[in-house]
Formats: structure tokens, C-alpha cells, sequence
């Protein structure tokens, strides 16, 4: 099945919850609402004529300082002064996050990729843990570098840094920390960037 | 930590003996300073007795925020930091992002021609370094069970290996050979004739390993039936690579959605047929490995006979990168497993977003389904036989 037939038997069955469908690049990309996807993820994995039974990558995606034609847009970054002090951007960002699955079909050998925005504001959407449970690490990873919150994860802890780490690192308007536990960060160079 | 349940007096010695014994819960660290953990994994566990009842892996004890530095580095920049990904196969690592670059800027309408004698030239290296990576995991896996002098015998030949890669390209662990658009220099006269000295050397040495560990009867117990992993969990966990071929899938990214110049040799997947035990077990896994080292060897042996002659190694390409706005994922088989990068370009030379999937990652989260109801030793077992690689997992 192409991306062309997924996307008209999705849209069929779901109508409203299905909100886009961008053919005209190379790996076709349906996006629908972030409480769908659920059962939407389950209607994929369980329709025979779908079965997409592989979910392939589970990736987070901070759209800020993207614009709608996917072309990169002047973004200021965070300075760092020489003693380790932040001047914080004066516009902290408002794109969207979003949530990328790819998945493949065993059965069909076709491929689909599905993207679910999320707003900034509350990155909440449901788990799809229960549908592949590959996801429900996929799910703690973009967890602990997005903060997007995902509804139904049986266990949504950090997953690679330590309990009590602040912020989103993969966000683009991420801080980094000038201490972690008493542990001084700032002159490590990090992120002292020449803007280009 | 102990599971504290309610104490009962017992009264009488007669009913001391009628009551069963009691045992507590116990939860231990299993690492990260573990030997048969493979580098820093930390595995929480629950024990009754010796069996063990919940596996909960603790990550990024080795967490170099690889995804974030992906976004300040350029294209070719990035490439040495996927050295550092799976560093026991860095070539194929490095082929993954090259390969996943240049398909992004196909995509999108970029040329991008590369010289058919740096496609041989990428497949030869790339299979010494699975031979390498899977010279390792026999190793340590030997190692894991208790048998030493197999590790040796797997070292010996890795050596051989690194050392050709030591005269292609100055390194012997972190290579950064591939570039995007081929290769980055040409293989040296020696360093040619010594693969071909090793392609002749290879099947006898792995005769010595079946002699070895595969058919060794304590090797055997130790294995088969243990850990044994149905098809339909695998898929499930997203497990890929020999794991998921030791479950008896048929299913390889060179022959089923081939990238490369791969379409043209013969070569077989090997898949678990549950020779000793069940489908799916360790020694199954294991022995896909072996099974896949042999393949490699195959395939390199038809590389180096069709190998064109010499030519350019690199594509035309722009000195700076610049990829035009749009994404794609694009995957390859690597030693482990299958490794994927999903790459967002914003139109300027860092990628906008640059989502590595790494196969050791879906094949630990297994553990903790696989680690339930085993016996902390079979867990050891278990753990070598997926072969996991930290650098990988954590990213």
C-alpha cells in the first residue's frame, strides 16, 4: 500500500483526528492530534490490510525556529559570559513540539511516518506503549529530552540523565545549568558557539 | 530496600517444621562495574533465592549528548561523534550517518554520484569491521560462561583486522574513514594484499572457534533453552540484528531493503533453526553470529575479486555541506542490529535535528522481559548473548 492509500483509509476511519498529509516529499508524512494517536496506533498495528506491526524510531522534534516551509529561520542562541553567566534569549520560543513514529509493516513491507505536533505549553499526548511496547522506552527518551508528557506510559521517568536534572536539553531554547548538585558547569566551553 | 512483609512468631518447634520456608525479596545492583555487563549498563533486579523476578536497566552512565551536539556540529563535523556510537563497529556507524546524509540529499533533489570502486571499498571495510564486532561478541561471550581461551583466539584474529584498518586509515578504534560521498582515502597496496592474506586465513580460524565454544558440551548447557525469545516478542521489543535472526526471522536490511552495492553478492541470512534447544534461545543467537561472520566472509571475498580498478574514492562534493530543508529516515544493517538516522535539515549546513536509532537499545529493553523468572546466571547468559554495546545504547 503507498503512503496515498494509508493516509485516505486513515483519514476514512478517522476523519477529524487525521489532520494532514504531506505527499509531496520523499517519505510521505501523515500528522493527526496528539489524543488520537493511540487509537490510531492501534487501528496501524491491528488492521490486517495495515498491520504495522515494527515501530522503527520514536523521535522527539522541537520545530522552533522552523518555519512553514521547513527552511530554517534566524534563531538567537543563549550567550555564556566568561564566568560562567547565561543572557537568556529574549524570546524563548513558541514552535511546536512534535513526536515522530516510523513504522514498517513485516507483513506489506510499506512504510509510513506518522507526526504529532504538541503544543509548547502542554507537550501532552497518549502513550503507544501499549500498542508496540518498543515505544514505551522510545517514549521515556523524548520524555527526558523534551518534556513531553505521555499519557498511559506505564513507567515516564528520565530515562538517560539523572532524576533531579532540570530542563529539556533537545528543546531549542533550552538553559544549560551553571550548577548541577553543588557541581560547578559553567567554563567547560559548552556551548559557547559562534552564531552562524 | 528489602520487601518487608509482616513477621509470624512461630510458637512451636513442630509448626517451625509444618510452615515453608520463607524468603525475602532482595533487590541488588547488578553494576555498573559488572564484567558481563558489557561497560556501564546498571541492572536494578529483584531476587527470590537465586531466581530473579524484575529487571529494571538504569541508562546514561555513558550519555555524551551525541543528539545535541549533532545540532552545533556540521554534516561532516558530526561524523566522528558516530564513531563513538558503537565503538567495536565505528565503520559501519560511520557508513549509517554517511549513508543517511547522502540519501537525505538524493532525496531532495542533490546529486550525489559516488565512485563505484568507493561502494567496494565501503563494503569491504564495513564487513571486516562486522566480522571484528561479532570476533568480540564470541569473545565476551566466551568470557560471560566462563571459558577464557576462546577470547584470545577472538582477539588474535580482531588484531589482524584492526591492523588493516590501522593501514587504511591511521586508526585502530576510531576510525572516521567514511565520508559523505565516499570514503575519505584509498586502501593501500599492503593493506590489500593483507586482507587478501586474511580472507584466505579466516575459515580455518573459524573452524577452531566451533571447535572451541559452539559444539563444547558446557557451552551447550549453558545456552540452549536459556533465554529463549519467541518471534512475535522480538518484533514487539523492536529487536533487530541477530537477535531477531536467532528468533528465526528472516530479515536483513542488506538482502530485504538493500542500500549499497549489496544487491550483487550471494551471500544467506542465517536465522536460528533451535539446533540444541528452542528457536530463540542463546546458543541460537549466538551461533547466527558465527553463522554471519562466515557470510561476511563470503561477501568480501567477491568484493575483493570484482573490486574495480583503482579509481576516485570520493564523490564531487561541496567543501560546505549544505542539505535543502526537508527530513528523511534512512537505516542500514549494522553488526548489532538495525541503525537508523532520522535527519531534519533546515536548509543550512548543521542539521536541524538528527535522531540516531540504535539497535543495542531496542535489544536491551528485552531484558526486562526476558530477565523474568531466570536464574541470575542464565541472566549473565542472556545478557552476552545480545551483545550490547553501552556507547550505543547511551548515545
Amino acid at each position: 500500500m503507498t503512503e496515498q492509500e494509508i493516509y485516505q483509509r486513515l483519514q476514512a476511519r478517522f476523519d477529524d483526528s487525521i489532520l494532514g498529509f504531506e505527499s509531496d516529499i520523499p517519505q510521505p508524512v501523515v500528522s493527526c492530534t496528539p489524543e488520537a494517536v493511540g487509537d490510531i496506533a492501534k487501528y496501524l498495528r491491528d488492521d490486517p490490510a495495515l498491520s504495522f506491526d515494527r515501530l522503527l524510531c520514536l523521535s522527539g522534534v522541537d520545530y522552533e525556529g522552523l518555519d512553514e516551509k521547513g527552511k530554517g529561520k534566524h534563531r538567537e542562541i543563549n550567550r555564556y559570559e566568561e564566568d560562567g553567566t547565561v543572557n537568556p534569549v529574549e524570546d524563548p520560543g513558541t514552535g511546536d513540539l512534535a513526536v515522530v513514529y516510523h513504522l514498517e509493516s513485516f507483513k506489506h513491507h510499506h512504510r509510513l511516518c506518522l507526526s504529532v505536533r504538541v503544543p509548547r505549553e502542554t507537550p501532552k499526548i497518549a502513550s503507544v506503549g501499549h500498542v508496540w511496547i518498543t515505544a514505551q522506552y522510545g517514549e521515556r527518551e523524548t520524555y527526558d529530552f523534551f518534556g513531553i508528557e505521555f499519557e498511559g506510559n506505564p513507567d515516564l521517568r528520565r530515562l538517560f540523565l539523572p532524576e533531579d536534572w532540570v530542563g529539556w536539553p533537545l528543546r531549542k531554547d533550552y538553559e544549560m545549568p551553571v550548577r548541577y548538585n553543588d557541581v560547578p558547569l559553567e567554563g567547560l566551553g559548552l556551548a559557547v558557539r559562534d552564531e552562524q | 530496600m528489602t520487601d518487608v512483609r509482616p513477621h509470624q512468631d512461630i510458637a512451636t518447634p513442630a509448626g517451625d517444621i509444618a510452615k515453608p520456608i520463607k524468603s525475602e525479596l532482595l533487590h541488588i545492583n547488578m553494576g555498573p562495574q559488572h564484567p558481563s555487563t558489557h561497560g556501564v549498563l546498571r541492572l536494578f533486579i529483584t531476587t527470590d533465592g537465586e531466581m530473579v523476578t524484575k529487571v529494571v536497566p538504569y541508562l546514561g552512565y555513558l550519555h555524551r549528548c551525541a543528539e545535541k551536539i549533532a545540532e552545533g556540529n556540521t554534516y561532516h563535523q558530526y561524523i566522528i561523534y558516530t564513531d563513538r556510537m558503537d565503538y567495536l563497529a565505528a565503520m559501519n556507524c560511520n557508513w549509517t550517518y554517511c549513508l543517511a546524509v547522502e540519501n537525505t540529499l538524493r532525496s531532495l533533489g542533490v546529486e550525489v554520484e559516488i565512485p563505484e570502486y568507493a561502494e567496494y571499498v565501503r563494503v569491504i571495510i564495513g564487513e571486516l569491521n562486522r566480522i571484528a564486532s561479532h570476533l568480540i561478541a564470541f569473545g565476551t561471550y566466551g568470557l560471560d560462561i566462563g571459558a577464557m581461551t576462546p577470547f584470545f583466539h577472538a582477539l588474535r584474529e580482531r588484531e589482524a583486522i584492526l591492523n588493516i584498518f590501522e593501514k587504511v586509515c591511521g586508526a585502530r578504534l576510531m576510525y572516521s574513514y567514511y565520508d559523505v560521498g565516499g570514503v575519505k582515502w584509498d586502501i593501500p597496496d599492503d593493506a590489500m594484499d593483507e586482507i587478501k592474506l586474511f580472507i584466505d586465513l579466516f575459515p580455518a580460524k573459524l573452524d577452531e572457534y566451533n571447535e572451541l565454544l559452539t559444539g563444547n558440551k558446557i557451552f551447550v548447557e549453558r545456552t540452549a533453552n536459556v533465554g529463549v525469545l519467541d518471534a512475535a516478542t522480538c518484533i514487539d521489543y523492536g529487536c533487530t540484528g541477530p537477535v531477531l535472526r536467532g528468533s528465526g526471522v528472516k530479515h536483513d536490511l542488506r538482502k530485504d531493503d538493500p542500500y549499497s552495492i549489496y544487491d550483487r553478492f550471494d551471500f544467506d541470512i542465517p536465522v536460528g533453526t533451535g539446533t540444541v534447544g528452542t528457536v530463540g534461545d542463546c546458543w541460537d543467537r549466538y551461533h547466527v553470529r558465527m553463522l554471519e561472520m562466515y557470510e561476511s566472509w563470503r561477501i568480501i571475498q567477491q568484493a575483493v575479486d570484482r573490486i574495480p580498478p583503482r579509481g576516485e574514492v570520493m564523490a564531487k562534493m561541496p567543501k560546505n555541506l549544505k542539505v535543502p530543508p526537508g527530513q528523511g529516515y534512512y537505516r542500514a544493517e549494522n553488526p548489532k542490529g538495525e541503525m537508523g538516522f532520522y535527519i531534519i535539515s533546515d536548509g543550512g549546513t548543521v542539521p536541524f535535528r538528527c535522531k540516531t536509532r540504535s539497535p543495542a537499545f531496542h535489544n536491551l529493553h528485552i531484558i526486562e522481559h526476558v530477565g523474568k523468572g531466570q536464574m541470575i546466571s542464565d541472566l549473565c547468559a542472556t545478557i552476552g548473548s545480545l551483545d550490547l554495546v553501552l556507547g550505543e545504547i547511551d548515545r
